[in-house]
């Protein structure tokens, strides 16, 4: 059973991580799912793969109404992102789904239609959840080609999808990162093999360095809070990424 | 609100559950339906945890009252140890209700994989026969989760039977609170205070068992 829990809330404003299964079978990587919630509505990030479908949907029900949930955010293509959009799209045929352009012909193979697609300009955009603006911030590269983050300015957190994860070992999976020396070096084989692009990387670190951050919340292994979300940013524009297959590869 | 109002809530919830077991073949298959459930049971389950701290209320008050509240002071243990019975209980149901929208989740998911090779074998003859194996043994996974499914919603059932035995304990204690409120003396009005808590609550977790009804009628 994936546990549900409340990482910041401020009246109707709330953000909960669904996360940490115990159940789930180790050849499937384990997700968060954050649920942002304004009022009567939600948006639900990366809601995961199909297999996961019924973990996911049965701990947000534990402490929301799912009907609540309105919209998903996918950060990208992949299908541990976004494989169970059909068996949302069944639960609620008017979710509406925020990804960007480069996918929105290709995701439709999970599911949806023409309706279901709000398509994110590389720029980025403003997302609207109730009174709460949320913004979708560029990380195109990061590791995919259309990539985006998703940004509460209010709660300061932001999502950073697949930037930040780390494949955490048994025993050191803290929801938050406690050390951040030794939850980094869980991270940094899965930065320089899945992150393509320095370049890409430098222009993500310059522009989430200007923002305010209380937390930074990848889409697997732990989230960092506070000072560790600035060591992070530092030690990922010093990381030699795009050559993890280096390591990998024998000649 | 009447005592006569409260055990009207009681068949009612009876009622809900004769609903849902004599329809649990086509109730299970809806996400939509299992979802509805949880919420009001949540709320139920919300409302009826807030016994117990008025429990422990009616216990510092009877203390505080001294020998003239003696009969009071029974009731409030008594409700103090249905406080915590009830916790139990709603434990047990929260589990139950988590795992039933997990399994009927589960269901959707197995129901999508065979729509979309039944959708394959439609198409022509040689589908059929090359995907039948395949249909077969997706339909005995379906098949077993069902099963599993069908057990888990006949369980939480069996629960909530239990938990309205329990409910109907605490009416009784509630009634006999009032009575013993009368010799409170000057703790009468915070007696009498708690006492109505007791019932509003009750009255509450009620109300959404009949919204709950509602929507099955519908």
């Amino acid at each position: 059973m994936k546990k549900i829990e409340i990482i910041y809330e401020n009246g109707p404003h709330q953000w909960a991580v669904i996360t940490r299964d115990p159940e789930k079978p180790e050849y499937i990587i384990d997700t968060n799912e954050y649920l942002i919630s304004s009022g009567k509505h939600a948006l639900l990030t990366d809601p995961g793969g199909m297999e996961i479908f019924p973990a996911v949907f049965s701990s947000i029900s534990a402490k929301y109404d799912p009907r609540n949930i309105t919209a998903l955010f996918a950060s990208h293509q992949d299908p541990d992102i976004i494989s169970s959009l059909a068996l949302w799209l069944d639960f609620n045929p008017d979710l509406q789904c925020y990804l960007s352009w480069l996918w929105s012909s290709f995701i439709p193979h999970f599911g949806g239609n023409a309706q279901t697609f709000i398509s994110i300009p590389d720029e980025g955009m403003d997302i609207m959840l109730d009174t709460l603006t949320l913004q979708a911030v560029p990380a195109h590269y990061l590791h995919s080609s259309g990539n985006f983050n998703l940004y509460d300015p209010k709660a300061a957190i932001l999502f950073s999808g697949d930037i930040g994860a780390a494949l955490l070992p048994p025993g050191e999976d803290s929801l938050m990162v406690r050390n951040f020396d030794q939850h980094i070096r869980h991270a940094e084989g899965f930065h320089r093999r899945w992150m393509g692009s320095n370049e890409a990387k430098l222009e993500w670190c310059g522009r989430v360095s200007k923002m305010k951050i209380d937390m930074m919340c990848p889409q697997h292994g732990s989230i960092y809070q506070g000072a560790d979300v600035e060591r992070f940013i530092n030690w990922f524009a010093e990381l030699p990424v795009g050559a993890g297959v280096k390591n990998s590869v024998k000649s | 609100m009447t005592q006569g109002s409260r055990y009207v809530g009681f068949p009612e919830f009876f009622l809900i559950i004769e609903f849902i077991m004599s329809n649990e073949q086509d109730y299970s298959l809806s996400l939509e339906n299992a979802v509805t459930v949880n919420e009001v049971l949540k709320k139920v389950i919300d409302t009826a945890c807030q016994i117990d701290l008025v429990a422990l209320n009616a216990v510092l008050v009877a203390k505080r009252a001294g020998a003239a509240s003696a009969g009071f002071h029974v009731v409030a243990l008594e409700l103090r140890s249905f406080g915590h019975k009830i916790e139990q209980e709603m434990a047990v149901l929260e589990r139950l209700i988590h795992l039933n929208v997990q399994h009927i989740a589960a269901l959707i998911k197995l129901k999508k994989n065979l729509r979309l090779l039944q959708s394959a074998m439609d198409i022509n003859q040689q589908s059929s026969l090359l995907l039948q194996g395949v249909y077969s043994g997706k339909d005995r996974g379906y098949q077993n989760e069902l099963a599993v499914s069908l057990a888990t919603w006949n369980k939480l059932g069996a629960e909530i039977r239990h938990a309205l035995s329990l409910c109907r304990r605490g009416a009784v204690l509630s009634n006999n609170g009032r009575i013993e409120a009368t010799y409170g003396k000057s703790m009468l009005e915070d007696m009498q205070h708690i006492v109505s808590r007791i019932d509003e609550i009750m009255d509450e977790a009620v109300n959404g068992l009949k919204s709950l009804n509602q929507t099955l009628s519908q």
